[in-house]
């Protein structure tokens, strides 16, 4: 408790967050806002907190979202959460020794996983995949409600019912990359489920929307040419035997 | 003329506009985690929505929802720390992570979770919003005699806890 130390505004006299939010709301009787206002004038870090504040207020009350947004966007995190305790629960009450040895091989790569996730819809012996956040210390299991921040550090896991050969590329407001393989052509996946690729990337710092194609082939392919297509067009359109994954990833700043 | 809902949701969205970016700012302060505050604003202001009465008008609406974002972020962190005992009984232990301002924060929420929680309140509205004893017995509706006594309670409480750990 030693880090608590007062901020003491009544002895330096500088207003609290709380006053100088309801400045902005429009809250304070004429006499108090005169008084802040003379405040204000003379000290530049309060000035400066206040205009945070009253900038980010009108940024939010033009174009922030509107609470119907927030609703839904609530709601999905939380009804994904909820999918992803089911699995987890069953996952436990049929083998609980095999998620701890996952936990166990995970660690030993350096980054601890969970057990499977419902972030993407799964069915028996369909390919899919999911992702992992490494973010300090913490790992989650990422899900179409996580929001990700630069430098997180993500883990995808993929399953496939046969062996196929895998990339996966990611396209965002920039354009295309390859997250994987690093060399030109696609590098087998053996079948299994919920396997970990043996590669992380850690988030850079732009923001927005971003989307990662898993092709799944049943034999190598160059990866450039598909990179190319996915930054002209956007999309990518599967070759024949194979199939195609996407998930979609959303990066805000870091609160 | 009564009136209709489409004139009380608009007047609903006009309020979240105006309250929800400093709710947000402190939820994120308090809580560390972005989508965690989402979902404490959500939370507090579906209930204002569903239940109006209960912003009495003896105070601001900032100042409520204030209080009101406080109290939500303490359930928040209970759920988040009883999440977590539970997840710790199917994890090995992590590695001690080195000291930074992050780690600094989640050391003063543990302390602020093991606080009783009138005192945890008064702490937070104290020492980390710094508000005044003024506007602190506006919140929890005391005098500020009372806000005092708390902060003494507060200072003993953390004396106690230096020694209990020095003692282990």
């Amino acid at each position: 408790m030693s880090d608590l130390t007062p901020h003491g505004t009544e002895r330096i006299g500088c207003p609290s967050d709380l006053r100088l939010d309801r400045l902005v709301a429009g809250e304070l009787e004429a006499e108090d806002r005169a008084q802040l206002g003379h405040h204000l004038e003379q000290c530049s870090a309060c000035a400066r907190r206040h205009g945070d504040f009253a900038d980010a207020a009108r940024r939010f009350a033009e174009h922030g979202e509107s609470f119907d947004q927030l609703r839904v966007r609530v709601q999905r995190r939380r009804e994904g959460r909820q999918a992803s305790r089911r699995r987890t629960r069953g996952l436990w009450g049929v083998s609980a020794l095999a998620a701890a040895a996952a936990v166990a091989l995970a660690v030993q790569g350096g980054l601890p996983l969970g057990t499977a996730t419902e972030a993407t819809t799964r069915s028996k012996g369909k390919a899919r995949i999911g992702f992992y956040v490494k973010r300090g210390e913490r790992v989650v299991e990422g899900g179409a409600d996580t929001i990700l921040h630069p430098g997180d550090r993500l883990r995808f896991v993929l399953s496939t019912p046969r062996p196929r050969y895998l990339a996966l590329l990611n396209r965002d407001g920039r354009g295309a990359s390859v997250y994987y393989p690093s060399g030109e052509r696609a590098l087998p996946l053996p079948a299994g489920h919920d396997r970990a690729l043996d590669f992380s990337v850690e988030l850079d710092d732009y923001l927005g929307d971003e989307r990662v194609f898993a092709l799944l082939c049943s034999e190598a392919f160059p990866v450039e040419p598909l990179r190319l297509a996915l930054a002209r067009d956007g999309a990518l359109t599967p070759p024949s035997g194979c199939s195609l994954l996407t998930l979609d990833l959303h990066k805000e700043p870091l609160p | 003329m009564a009136r209709s809902t489409h004139d009380e949701e608009a007047d609903f969205d006009l309020v979240y506009r105006r309250y929800a970016p400093a709710a947000l700012r402190r939820a994120r302060r308090l809580l560390g985690d972005a989508a965690e505050a989402d979902e404490v604003i959500h939370d507090v202001f579906l209930r204002l929505l569903e239940h109006p009465q209960r912003f009495r008008g003896d105070s601001a609406l900032s100042t409520y929802l204030y209080s009101a974002v406080t109290h939500a972020c303490f359930n928040q962190l209970r759920n988040a720390q009883n999440r977590r005992r539970l997840l710790e009984r199917f994890r090995p232990p992590a590695p001690t992570p080195p000291e930074s301002p992050a780690e600094i924060g989640a050391e003063l929420r543990s302390a602020l979770l093991a606080m009783p929680e009138p005192l945890a309140e008064v702490a937070v509205y104290f020492y980390m919003d710094g508000l005044t004893h003024e506007e602190i017995a506006e919140l929890i509706g005391c005098s500020r005699r009372q806000v005092g006594n708390h902060i003494t309670a507060i200072t003993r409480w953390a004396s106690r806890e230096e020694l209990r750990a020095c003692r282990i």
